[in-house]
């Protein structure tokens, strides 16, 4: 790391540790938390809830934080252009400090509560925050990109949203109509790389592959376990996972080099 | 000595520079004058490496930009629209560009004296007026010494008092024999700021003639007049 990143990286992260969607947004989860664990029965129950909230709510959060903190920072970005510095400086000491702190905010969020009401099961609660973690990084590298590619910050949400959708919501409604469609051929194969497309997909796998929770697993889920086993499957997801870190960040590198602004 | 060699520039499919070749010698002031979507912004955006020419090649002091960042050392910035992160205080600005300068004296004093950004100081950025932004943005472009001062727009949204502050010190800077590129929509203010003026149409280099000049050839005491008249003989 450069001296230069590392100061970008520093101002960068104090400006973003004073946001307040990034205050609200820790608040939430904390007190969704706090209450699972209290009303919620065991931790594996608890697991399963939080679950479904971080694979909704964290890709859509780190989308639209993506996309409205690089369109922010746009005139910014360009003031520092203008100082003596690379552009790959800027892009790794901004990005970094915008990402870092949404990065870690689902992981204290959720481990201060499960520190003081649960103490046990760490491995679910590793796989949730690494899950968490990738999630956030990949979709606000994501929505980095998509600030960077359109002009009009509409089109950027529009297309962050659209991202969100497929992931979140599309998709599941595929597996099942090709599942449904297709049953008498031999996909399961090909349903399997389906799931590699979705990053949701994998974390929600391979959290749920560590719970006895067969029914929960899906059709995808159900297919790997059967395949690989839940430690092969495991390693399947956090492969394919670190696939989905790079892509979008390469994307956004990539974009920040060539960008005119 | 800032050169422009045949610099071209489209956005997708509109052209917005079309081989542009200029030379602006040192301790000159000069504005980039013409209509709106004329290319002027763009063509500083070039200078500074914002904006990637298509064609063409840019070289200051002798060396051409494409290469380094190093020359952007001597250059001082003043965008047309100054924005910075809504959440850091206006010391945390300063401080910012002076580590990323690696500038370890406190030059922005008097700067900060001279603009009255002393109360400020501690306050974030998202409580600042546009004027007020615009005084910081003039003293991070002014606290670097810059052999080179790239203004878009400079007096847009300052008070009287804070143009006036504004212009002193561009008259020391040209005074040190400091190299001025500018634009403006305040064409009155233009024969106090610059000795040259360089008009784009469309793109294209319409005229580049000193301010005397234009004046004496139109035989106006009126800068306006005077570049009217100008442009009716193109």
């Amino acid at each position: 790391m450069t001296p230069t990143i590392r100061t970008l990286w520093e101002f960068q992260l104090r400006h973003a540790l004073r946001s307040r969607w990034l205050l609200f947004y820790s608040a939430g989860l904390f007190l969704l938390t706090t209450l699972l664990f209290r009303f919620g029965g065991t931790a594996e129950q608890v697991v399963i809830s939080l679950l479904n909230v971080i694979l909704l709510l964290v890709p859509l959060i780190s989308l639209l934080y993506g996309v409205l903190g690089m369109s922010q920072a746009r005139e910014f970005l360009e003031l520092m252009l203008a100082q003596p510095l690379h552009r790959h400086e800027l892009f790794w000491g901004t990005f970094a400090g915008m990402v870092l702190p949404l990065m870690l905010a689902a992981p204290l969020s959720i481990g201060v509560p499960w520190i003081v009401l649960v103490r046990e099961r760490w491995e679910l609660f590793s796989t949730l925050a690494v899950g968490a973690m990738a999630l956030t990084l990949m979709n606000t590298a994501f929505g980095v990109a998509f600030a960077l590619w359109w002009e009009e910050r509409l089109h950027a949400v529009g297309t962050a949203f659209a991202l969100w959708f497929a992931q979140a919501v599309l998709y599941d409604s595929i597996a099942l109509l090709l599942g449904l469609l297709l049953h008498e051929y031999p996909i399961e194969r090909a349903l399997l790389v389906l799931m590699v497309l979705n990053p949701i997909d994998l974390v929600r796998v391979a959290t749920l592959l560590q719970l006895d929770a067969a029914a929960l697993l899906g059709y995808t889920g159900a297919l790997l376990r059967h395949f690989l086993g839940s430690l092969g499957g495991l390693l399947f997801c956090a492969v394919a996972l670190v696939g989905w870190l790079l892509l979008p960040t390469a994307l956004a590198v990539r974009s920040f080099l060539r960008k005119d602004f | 000595m800032i050169e422009f060699h045949n610099v071209a520039k489209r956005f997708g499919k509109i052209p917005v520079l079309h081989g542009i070749s200029l030379t602006i010698e040192p301790g000159r002031a000069v504005a980039v004058l013409g209509p709106n979507a004329s290319g002027k912004t763009t063509l500083l955006k070039c200078l500074l490496g914002l904006v990637r020419p298509d064609a063409g090649e840019i070289r200051v002091d002798g060396l051409s930009i494409a290469h380094s960042p190093d020359y952007r050392r001597r250059i001082g910035y003043m965008p047309q629209q100054p924005h910075f992160p809504e959440n850091l205080r206006v010391v945390e600005v300063i401080e910012l560009v002076k580590r990323v300068r690696g500038i370890t004296t406190s030059v922005e004093l008097p700067y900060i004296e001279r603009f009255h950004l002393g109360t400020e100081l501690q306050k974030p950025v998202r409580a600042l007026s546009g004027g007020t932004r615009q005084k910081l943005s003039a003293v991070l472009a002014l606290m670097i010494a810059p052999h080179i001062l790239i203004l878009d727009e400079p007096t847009a949204g300052l008070d009287p008092a804070a143009t006036r502050a504004f212009k002193t010190e561009l008259s020391q800077h040209r005074a040190r024999g400091s190299t001025i590129l500018l634009t403006t929509h305040v064409l009155s203010e233009v024969p106090e700021l610059v000795d040259e003026v360089v008009f784009l149409l469309e793109g294209r280099l319409a005229f580049r003639e000193s301010v005397a000049a234009l004046m004496t050839s139109a035989n106006s005491q009126h800068f306006d007049e005077a570049l009217l008249y100008r442009l009716q003989q193109t």
